[in-house]
């Protein structure tokens, strides 16, 4: 779905619970005379609970747009190996291939990507410009920050994941 | 009384009482105001958290004086004057007191290990591990090395693990003298091919068609055999990663407080390097 010039996505969790609601209150009104006179919030709150996701969605897909080019310019290209602790906030470029992919359904997936010299995982907090899957070649751009936080192994907080070609089947 | 050394930490018996003052004074004067309240004293719980304000304020104290700061140590004044300045009834007040000067307490070690470590500099690596046996090979088969030259490696180290390439670039284009005014030929060769893999850092694509080596004398001195000339790019990668670690056992001989606080930090990164 586009939304101006955002691609805009909704979590197939968002649209479960968008959907596990709806039935509820359509069951809950047909047998309940009290439901049914609260359907005049009841219905416009249903449908907060998908345009949230997707407002919410477009605002991060567009704070993202915004910060690839800047990202972009400052990037440096890293071999895997040499990402380290000292490197906390730096904005670095990897290339490698995708070994795992995790949690695409939520719009946070996560990656762990792979070059000639190591392997790093990637976590990005919208879903991305293209659908990722594994043994896809990709260029990744991002910001190197703690996996927890304040704590952890260094991990690549993604703005931007593209493809540049596909890994040999053998 | 003079309570610090030229290096900025508090000498031996100076130290131990602003150390022992920190649990001391907290639970102290807590423990003091507990006694009054439970007997029958009325007191205003607020102004017995001074113990801990005083604590902590030793405390920051004692962070501030070493070469590393401890920002954590170092903000714990905020929090006692918090507690000075805001008015509490007893029983709250008594528990807040005494979670807060064990908390002091917990920081005050934590103090101690990771910092006074720093202090004293990096932990000598263990014989037992890939590292601390280069290490010893390095030790027995190459030439002493200058202190400057130590230095050198070690910033060199540290500002590529930084990600600083440019400044590593610069930094390795100048190699210092050796104690007898020559430079092993091995670090020479180390000096040669970081700055020149750390110029090139950023550019994308595989490894240019020539670049620095090591000569095939020096294979039996590298941390990690090279592989076949066929596969370049591994070739490439393993050149930086025999200089760097190299740099990285030779720096540790460094008698610079700073660099060898870097060192230390960068020892998992160093170990990454080997493979571990």
């Amino acid at each position: 779905m586009k939304i101006g010039n955002v691609d805009v996505k909704v979590s197939i969790l968002a649209i479960a619970v968008f959907v596990i609601f709806t039935i509820l209150v359509i069951i809950a009104s047909i047998y309940s005379p009290v439901v049914r006179s609260q359907l005049i919030w009841l219905v416009p709150v249903l449908f907060m609970l998908i345009i949230l996701p997707v407002a919410l969605n477009y605002m991060s897909q567009r704070q993202y747009a915004d910060l690839r080019p800047e990202y972009e310019r400052q990037a440096k290209t890293v071999r895997i190996r040499l990402i380290n602790e000292s490197m906390i906030g730096k904005i670095v470029r990897i290339e490698g291939v995708v070994e795992h992919a995790r949690f695409q359904f939520l719009n946070r997936p996560q990656y762990s990507v792979a070059d000639r010299t190591g392997a790093i995982p990637v976590k990005m907090f919208t879903n991305p410009e293209e659908d990722i899957k594994v043994n896809d070649i990709v260029e990744v751009l991002g910001q190197v920050i703690r996996r927890y936080i304040v704590t952890g192994d260094p991990v690549i907080n993604c703005v931007s994941i593209r493809k540049t070609g596909k890994k040999p089947e053998n | 009384m003079s309570t610090t050394d030229s290096a900025g930490a508090p000498t031996q018996g100076a130290g131990r009482y602003y150390e022992a003052a920190v649990p001391l004074v907290a639970f102290g004067v807590t423990g003091a105001g507990i006694l009054l309240w439970s007997a029958g004293y009325p007191v205003d719980f607020q102004y017995f958290s001074i113990g801990c304000t005083i604590s902590s304020f030793i405390l920051a104290y004692l962070a501030w004086i070493r070469p590393r700061k401890d920002i954590v140590a170092l903000s714990t004044p905020i929090y006692g004057i918090v507690f000075l300045a805001a008015p509490i009834e007893a029983g709250a007040g008594a528990v807040l007191q005494l979670l807060y000067a064990a908390g002091l307490t917990i920081l005050l070690i934590r103090l101690k290990r990771r910092f006074s470590e720093e202090m004293s500099g990096p932990a000598p690596l263990s014989p037992d591990e890939p590292l601390g046996k280069y290490q010893g090979r390095i030790l027995a088969d190459m030439p002493p090395v200058s202190p400057d030259l130590a230095r050198a490696a070690g910033r060199v180290f540290i500002r590529f693990a930084e990600g600083e390439y440019e400044e590593s670039r610069r930094l390795a284009s100048v190699v210092p003298e050796g104690t007898d005014g020559t430079v092993p030929a091995l670090l020479e060769q180390a000096f040669t091919i970081i700055s020149y893999q750390a110029g090139r850092m950023g550019e994308k694509g595989a490894a240019p068609d020539e670049f620095p080596v090591f000569s095939a004398e020096q294979q039996h001195l590298l941390f990690s055999h090279l592989p076949d000339d066929t596969d370049k790019e591994r070739l490439y990668n393993r050149q930086l990663e025999n200089a760097l670690i190299l740099f990285y056992v030779v720096a540790l001989g460094s008698t610079d407080k700073e660099i060898q606080a870097g060192l230390d930090m960068l020892r998992p990164f160093a170990r990454r390097l080997g493979g571990e």
